[in-house]
C-alpha cells in the first residue's frame, strides 16, 4: 500500500499539488465577493498553469536546456519548448494584470466600488447618481454666482 | 454560506476526478513521455547549426518560434497602451481644472495658471514611502538590479537569460525608484514617452524581421541578412536585435502601466 503511494507520489504527485493550486484559485474566485481578491485569484489560477506546463520539461538525468558541448544526447537535455512558450506566457500575465487593475480603477471611480453585492444590488450606482446630482447642482450654484459677478463687473465700467 | 459549502464540494469532487485523472498524463521525468519526444528532440539536437545559440530556450524562443515571440511582444506593447488609454480619458473634468490650474503666477505682468506642485496633490502611492533604510538599500540594489539585467540581456544567446527577464529586472530598477522617490526620482519616464517607446521596441523587432526581405530571404530570417558576416554571426546579430526590441518593450510597457496607474490616482477623490 505504502510502497504504491510512494510510486504514485513520485510518478505524478505534482500534477495534484498544481490541481489542488489551480483549484484553490477557482474557489477563490467563485466565493470572494471583492474583484480585486477576483484578479488575485486569477493570477494564481494563471501560476497553477504554467507550473503544470512546465512539469512536461522534466527529464531523469537531464541538465537545464543549454548546450554544454560535452553532452550531445537529446536526452540529456530538459524539454525546452514548455520553457520558452511559458516564458512569454509569464510577461503577459503581468499585462493582463496591468489592464485588469486598470479597469478595476475605472470601475471604482464610476461606481465608488469594486464589491459584487454593491454593484449587483445598484446600492454603488445610487450613490454615485446622488453624489452627480449633488455635484450637478454646486456647479450650476457656482456658474449663476460667476455670471451675477460678471454681469456686475461688467455693467461696472459702462456706468461710469 | 450555503453555497461555499456547495461550491466547495462540487470543487473538492472536481479536483479528486483530476487527479485521479493523471493516470493518463505521463510520468514525471521520463524521457521517453509523448511531449519530450517529437519535435523537442530535434530542437535540441539541431539547434548550434541552426540558429547558432547554444541557449536552446533563446534559439526556441527567437529563432524557431520567432513568430510567436513577435506577437507575444505585440500583445505586450497592446496592454501597456490599452493601460494608458484606460486611464487617460474622462478624467473628472472638474477635479483636474481645480488641481491643475488653482496657482497663478505673474510672469513678466501677465498672469499664468501653473499647473500644481505634484506634492500638493493627494494620491497615496505618488508620495514616497519607507525611511532611511529603505532609502539607502534600494539605493545599493537598483545600479545594480540594472547592469545585471544588461548582462542578462547580452548573455542571454549564449547562457541563461534573455529578452523577456532583462525587461522586467530593468523595469523592476525604475520602479522601486519611483515608488521610493515618488516625484522626486530623478530617473523617471513620463508614461506617454513610456507608451511611444514600447512600440518602439515592438517595431524594431519586426524590422529586424524585415531586413532578411531585403535580401531575398524571408521573414525573419536571420541567415539572410544583408549583412557582410558568417552565417553563424547573422543569426547571433539577429537574435539579439530582437531580444533587445523585446527588452524595450517589455520594460516601457510595465513602467507605462506603473505611470498610467499612478497619474490616474492623483485625481481620485480623496476628500
Amino acid at each position: 500500500m505504502l510502497e504504491t503511494v510512494n510510486t504514485f507520489l513520485a510518478a505524478r504527485g505534482i500534477y495534484c499539488l498544481v490541481f489542488i493550486l489551480f483549484f484553490l484559485a477557482v474557489y477563490g474566485m467563485i466565493t470572494c465577493k471583492n474583484y480585486m481578491k477576483k484578479m488575485m485569484c486569477m493570477n494564481v489560477m494563471q501560476v497553477a498553469v504554467i507550473l503544470f506546463f512546465l512539469c512536461f520539461a522534466q527529464k531523469r538525468g537531464g541538465v537545464i536546456p543549454i548546450l554544454d558541448g560535452v553532452t550531445e544526447a537529446a536526452s540529456g537535455y530538459l524539454n525546452p519548448i514548455p520553457h520558452a512558450l511559458m516564458l512569454t506566457a509569464i510577461v503577459v500575465s503581468l499585462g493582463t494584470t496591468g489592464v485588469a487593475l486598470a479597469l478595476l480603477m475605472r470601475m471604482t471611480e464610476e461606481y465608488g466600488s469594486v464589491e459584487e453585492d454593491d454593484l449587483l444590488s445598484g446600492k454603488a450606482r445610487k450613490k454615485k447618481e446622488e453624489s452627480a446630482d449633488e455635484a450637478d447642482e454646486a456647479e450650476a450654484e457656482k456658474e449663476a454666482e460667476k455670471e451675477e459677478t460678471a454681469d456686475v463687473t461688467g455693467k461696472d465700467p459702462d456706468e461710469t | 454560506m450555503k453555497y461555499k459549502i456547495l461550491t466547495l464540494v462540487v470543487l473538492i469532487i472536481l479536483c479528486g476526478a483530476f487527479c485521479a485523472g493523471t493516470a493518463y498524463l505521463p510520468e514525471i521525468g521520463d524521457p521517453q513521455s509523448v511531449p519530450n519526444n517529437h519535435i523537442s528532440d530535434y530542437y535540441i539536437e539541431h539547434s548550434e547549426e541552426d540558429t547558432a545559440s547554444p541557449n536552446i530556450v533563446s534559439g526556441t524562443l527567437a529563432d524557431y518560434r520567432g513568430y510567436d515571440t513577435m506577437y507575444e511582444t505585440s500583445v505586450m506593447f497592446v496592454s501597456g497602451l490599452v493601460v494608458t488609454l484606460l486611464l487617460a480619458v474622462n478624467q473628472k473634468k472638474d477635479q483636474q481644472k481645480k488641481r491643475k490650474y488653482d496657482v497663478t503666477e505673474k510672469v513678466m505682468g501677465a498672469e499664468l495658471l501653473r499647473p500644481v506642485e505634484t506634492s500638493k496633490l493627494k494620491g497615496i502611492m505618488n508620495h514616497p514611502f519607507g525611511g532611511i533604510i529603505i532609502d539607502v538599500s534600494a539605493r545599493l540594489i537598483v545600479p545594480f538590479s540594472m547592469m545585471y539585467a544588461m548582462y542578462v540581456l547580452a548573455a542571454g544567446e549564449a547562457s541563461p537569460g534573455g529578452g523577456f527577464q532583462a525587461g522586467a529586472v530593468l523595469a523592476l530598477g525604475m520602479v522601486l525608484g519611483r515608488l521610493m522617490k515618488g516625484e522626486k526620482a530623478s530617473f523617471k519616464i513620463p508614461g506617454a514617452v513610456a507608451v511611444l517607446l514600447a512600440g518602439i521596441g515592438a517595431f524594431f523587432y519586426v524590422f529586424t524581421g524585415w531586413l532578411s526581405l531585403f535580401n531575398g530571404g524571408m521573414f525573419l530570417e536571420y541567415g539572410a541578412m544583408p549583412f557582410p558576416i558568417s552565417y553563424h554571426h547573422l543569426h547571433e546579430a539577429g537574435i539579439f536585435m530582437i531580444e533587445a526590441g523585446v527588452t524595450l518593450c517589455v520594460m516601457m510597457t510595465i513602467v507605462g502601466i506603473m505611470e498610467a496607474l499612478l497619474k490616474r490616482e492623483d485625481f481620485e477623490e480623496k476628500d
